[in-house]
């Protein structure tokens, strides 16, 4: 037996463990003692991450559709078949036709990968993932704001706040280990305070909760600025010092009088004065927050809003005060800083830049890069949907589940001419696949994920492929063969010092530097020792400014026919589509079925009981599920988790979209639910 | 008790050491405190070279539980063919020595065995793994920030039941054998690296503990609590108030050396083939107790929670005369919501009327 420690696979908190090894099988797991983040404590899910790697069901070979069905087959066959079908595709609708989905789920290098393959090998910048469905909006709303999208602080920052604010994020459940430094600054001493419609267990430990109606952010927290202003509770000076666009700010938030906001968001005036107060005048003061903010047609000017309002209390560019995205996936935040998105190369670097063109075509030794932007996520469903994306490649993801309208995600993914999927199990998205390919879990493989806190951590290989998967870097090597562009690398740290020497932020980044536990981006070169928190003593894009936001309502609101707000997330037990959770016994156990959470009130007025059946149903499909009767959800506001293939909470959302980010709004949409008797 | 239960006493000097574990390692395999990024773990070692042999905070990370309780076990493997089903348990026949096992986690096992063996069963895993084994505990001279075994009756020095247990003299370790176990690895061929006992061997060894004792900094009055637990004088509102700060980790029950629940399910690989494993459970989990159809009768995180407290403290005290826990502190690391043994305990202590 044997022990190897890596970084945690499931969420972007980024605790480190022990896999415990016995015969090639992983078969036990337990928390790094002396790991910054673990500190010997890990969740649920954490601590059985053991369970799925060795699971039976594992991917073991390739597997090639003849007569309709998927068969086993050779790498060779499926490997033939891919160089024919990608290669006539391109060459007969161009290169435009061709997509590729990258995975948060992967490593960074993997990502890196991915892209390059996209971009140089294919020739497209048609190269996404699932960021988009979480937190595009703050990538562009931080970026506009600060000049960069990341989490301004670090995890154990929180623990010693005075003020936090958490919205939209369901901490303690969705990212436990911040969750868990949440609790220890309440315990000494920090105040917190929760907006979020539901109650969610955070809320025991605040001193105030705001239950915003969904959709309706930006009034609450343009509300809270004019408190501010009106009370001259702003920071002038750092006003003055280090922002821009002030004046514009005044003058649109003037009109957000606490009844008018009360209005909108069926918040008490009273308790938006006190969160006010309480966050302008303290000054280690921290926003926390993720989906809750981010899945909004007005997603980045949710983001933005929070933005204005960290800034005018100068509570950004301090250890302790920040604005703090959580993300979702453990590598979620590696994977946009990869450039596995269609309009930006790794570390940001835009892709409308020649400049940045030019750089990366001759460091891959490419004469020309495209210089179209890409389709982001959605937008590729609706191309093949229309038939004119005819090939895509997905790597690691479950759009079946994970993406909004799962009905149109289908006609879009039936309608390709090629559809490859590389994943560890056989998925949703993977039983619609011509050929899929085994690729590895996180634990045979090395590499590096950057969790949520900007931390560039090992992912170190403890077992042997299982059966004749691959790990994923490797299938794209193979991969960008067939597409007729060479790539070698002996390892992942190699790859890791090509991404070092072409991005900036990631500069100092090698794996000798990351023995211990890892390095935070901006390291620009090999003795910068890492960045605890960002925008010290200028913003990234030098001035911090403010963006004057209007509320805007959510693209479907209720009405008679679907009266009730269908509000989505996660649970504790589950993790994004199951694919893994489910496979553990334990977790599984907690919550073997999905459900629809419904206030007591609406409950009787609809004549449900506990536990009892219900049809939920939306303009875009139904699922039949069970009531969890409950008053976490407030009257006539219902929540369902995506976690379940059988009660698909994704058959009903909306996939409007962001228009500056191209987000899903999955956090609002208008429903119906009724007794199946 | 109190006695010490050594059928022999010899000495062995620090630098004889890893000759000694050198020598067993050519005959078996040797499980030992290893350092990995700073943590202290014991893990199976290839070659002497590899134990952690300095000084370290005590116990180290993660007990010896898991090397006798898996956290993931294949217990049986079946099969069916054209003769019917063909099922394979899957015992552990690997024989192994451990060394430097510390006084919470030896006791923690003398504990466990007798959960193993209770109401005439036998648990042919855990006593398999047991019999093949041969522990050489080392005494802590020094207590952890967290530990408490000396108010569970567990350490710092083990009493009786060990193989061998070394007392850190400065230069060299008393040596004090205790089974025909602990003779088969320090006489015959291992028996030119001992030497005798010092002299003064048991005014030493007494100072010493007197000495670690003194050194405790976590107390747990443990008979009190038990008592409070017994007569139910313990508030609901202040279980309620500990429960609501569970994360529902599982952490506890994992780390604890003294927790033997578990969970049986079943794997297949087709339709014809199959494995059963059993895991580490733990009864804070809703799922724990969640009977088919639905109800639960510790439905409420409260009820549950209160249970673990109860079963360790008072059931398993009457069952066995001793409790479930031997204040190693390790639910104090792992624990999130901040409400592990010592803590639990000095609450009830404090304001459970
Ligand atoms: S908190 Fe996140 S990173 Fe840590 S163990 Fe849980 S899922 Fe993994
Ligand atoms: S309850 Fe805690 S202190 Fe007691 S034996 Fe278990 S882990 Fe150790
Ligand atoms: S370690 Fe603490 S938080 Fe985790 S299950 Fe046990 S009591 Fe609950």
């Amino acid at each position: 037996m044997k022990k190897v420690l890596t970084t945690c696979t499931y969420c972007g908190c980024g605790c480190n463990f022990y896999l415990q090894v016995r015969e090639n099988e992983v078969v036990g797991v337990y928390p790094s003692k002396e790991h910054p983040i673990s500190q010997g404590i890990l969740c649920v899910k954490g601590w059985n991450v053991h369970e799925f790697i060795n699971h039976p069901a594992r991917l073991k070979t390739p597997l090639i559709r003849k007569n309709g069905e998927l068969v086993p087959d050779t790498w060779e066959a499926a490997l033939k078949l891919i160089e024919v079908r990608l290669n006539s595709i391109r060459k007969e609708s161009g290169p435009d036709a061709l997509a590729f989905l990258s995975s948060a789920k992967c490593t960074n290098e993997e990502n890196y990968l991915m892209m390059k393959l996209a971009r140089a090998a294919a020739g497209t910048n048609n190269v996404d993932h699932c960021a988009r469905l979480c937190h595009a909006s703050t990538v562009a709303g931080l970026a506009l704001a600060f000049g960069s999208g990341a989490m301004t602080n670090s995890i154990n920052e929180i623990e010693d706040c005075d003020v936090i604010l958490v919205t939209g994020s369901n901490t303690t459940e969705q990212h436990p280990a911040t969750g868990n430094r949440i609790i220890r600054a309440v315990d000494k001493g920090a105040r917190l305070i929760v907006a979020d419609p539901r109650e969610i267990p955070l809320v025991k430990y605040a001193c105030l909760h705001i239950r915003q109606r969904p959709g309706t952010d930006i009034a609450l927290f343009n509300g809270m600025m004019k408190v501010i202003i009106d009370e001259k509770l702003l920071d002038e000076e750092y006003i003055e010092l280090r922002t821009e666009n002030i004046e514009e700010l005044k003058k649109i938030v003037d009109k957000y009088s606490l009844e008018y906001v009360e209005k909108i968001t069926g918040v008490p005036a009273a308790d938006i004065k006190k969160a006010a107060r309480l966050y302008a005048s303290s000054k280690k003061a921290s926003i926390i927050y993720s989906m809750g903010i981010t899945q909004h047609t007005c997603g980045t000017d949710n983001v933005l809003t929070l933005a204005n309002l960290a800034l005018l209390t100068g509570h950004v560019g301090f250890p302790h005060s920040g604005i703090n995205p959580l993300r979702g996936q453990n590598n979620v935040q590696g994977a946009c800083d990869m450039g596995a998105l269609p309009t930006v190369f790794s570390g940001y670097q835009a892709l409308s830049s020649e400049d940045v063109r030019k750089k990366f075509a001759k460091a891959w030794g490419v004469d020309k890069l495209p210089d179209k932007a890409g389709l982001t996520v959605v937008e590729m469903i609706n191309a093949a949907a229309e038939g004119k994306l005819k090939a895509l490649y997905i790597m690691g993801e479950n759009p079946m589940l994970s993406d909004p309208n799962t009905e149109h995600v289908e006609v879009g993914l039936k309608k390709l001419d090629f559809l490859v999927v590389q994943d560890i199990f056989l998925t949703e998205t993977a039983r619609l696949a011509d050929v899929v390919l085994p690729g590895t879990s996180f634990a045979e493989k090395d590499g590096t994920f950057t969790n949520t806190e900007r931390r560039i951590q090992r992912v170190r290989k403890s077992i042997d492929p299982v059966g004749e998967s691959i790990p994923d870097w490797q299938i794209i090597l193979k991969i960008a063969k067939l597409l007729g562009y060479d790539m070698h690398y002996d390892n992942p740290s190699k790859i890791m010092e090509e991404i070092a020497s072409l991005t900036p932020i990631y500069g100092g980044v090698h794996f000798d530097r990351l023995k211990l536990f890892g390095l935070q981006w901006p390291c620009p070169n090999r003795e910068h020792p890492g960045t605890q928190f960002l925008h010290r003593e200028a913003f990234s894009r030098g001035k911090g400014k403010f963006s004057p936001i209007e509320h805007t309502p959510p693209a479907e609101e209720p009405d008679q026919e679907f009266p009730f707000i269908l509000t989505t997330g996660r649970m504790y037990f589950q993790f994004h589509t199951g694919t893994m959770t489910r496979k553990t016994s334990q977790l599984h156990r907690e919550h073997p079925e999905g459900y629809v959470e419904i206030n007591p009130a609406d409950a009787k007025a609809l004549g449900l009981r506990g536990n009892c059946q219900v049809k939920v149903s939306t303009r875009r499909g139904a699922v039949i599920t069970r009531a969890q009767v409950s008053t976490i959800v407030p009257e006539k506001i219902v929540f369902m988790s995506f976690h379940f293939a059988e009660a698909a909470a994704n058959r009903l959302t909306n996939d409007a979209l962001d228009p500056k980010s191209k987000i899903p709004e999955f956090k609002v949409c208008a429903a119906r639910i009724e007794a199946v008797r | 008790m109190g006695q010490v239960c050594a059928i022999e006493t010899k000495a062995i000097t620090k630098d004889n050491i890893r000759p000694w574990l050198a020598a067993m390692l050519e005959e078996t395999k040797v499980i030992a405190p290893e350092e990995s990024h700073g943590d202290i773990l014991y893990e199976f070692i290839d070659s002497a070279e590899e134990a952690f042999l300095d000084h370290y905070e005590v116990p180290p990370w993660m007990s010896i539980k898991r090397f006798f309780f898996p956290q993931m076990d294949t217990i049986l493997k079946y099969k069916k063919g054209p003769a019917g089903i063909i099922v394979e348990p899957a015992v552990s026949e690997l024989k192994r020595v451990i060394f430097g096992v510390r006084a919470c986690d030896h006791t923690a096992l003398t504990f466990c065995d007798k959960w193993y063996t209770a109401d005439g069963l036998k648990d042919v895993y855990y006593l398999k793994r047991r019999e093949n084994s041969t522990i050489i505990n080392l005494a802590c001279n020094k207590p952890g920030k967290n530990c408490f075994c000396v108010y569970a009756d567990s350490g710092p020095f083990a009493k009786t039941n060990f193989d061998v247990q070394l007392v850190d003299f400065g230069d060299e370790y008393l040596v004090e054998i205790g089974s025909p176990k602990g003779r088969a690895i320090t006489g015959g061929r291992y028996a030119a690296l001992f030497k005798p006992a010092p002299q003064n061997a048991e005014e030493k060894r007494f100072e010493l503990l007197l000495e670690s004792k003194g050194q405790f900094k976590t107390f747990v009055d443990q008979s009190t609590v038990t008592d409070k637990l017994k007569k139910d004088e313990v508030p609901d509102i202040l279980w309620e108030n500990m429960a609501k700060r569970c994360q529902n980790c599982g952490g506890c029950s994992y780390v604890c050396p003294c927790c033997i629940c578990f969970n049986v399910v079943d794997k297949q690989i087709s339709e014809h083939e199959g494995y059963r494993i059993r895991t580490w459970d733990n009864c804070t989990f809703a799922g724990y107790t969640l009977m088919a159809g639905g109800h639960n009768p510790r439905g409420k995180q409260k009820d549950r929670f209160m249970r673990r407290y109860y079963h360790k403290l008072f059931y398993e005290f009457d069952k066995f005369g001793e409790r479930g826990c031997v204040g190693c502190g390790r639910c104090t690391t792992t624990c999130p919501g901040k409400i592990d043994m010592a803590r639990i305990a000095r609450s009830i202590l404090m304001r459970g009327a």
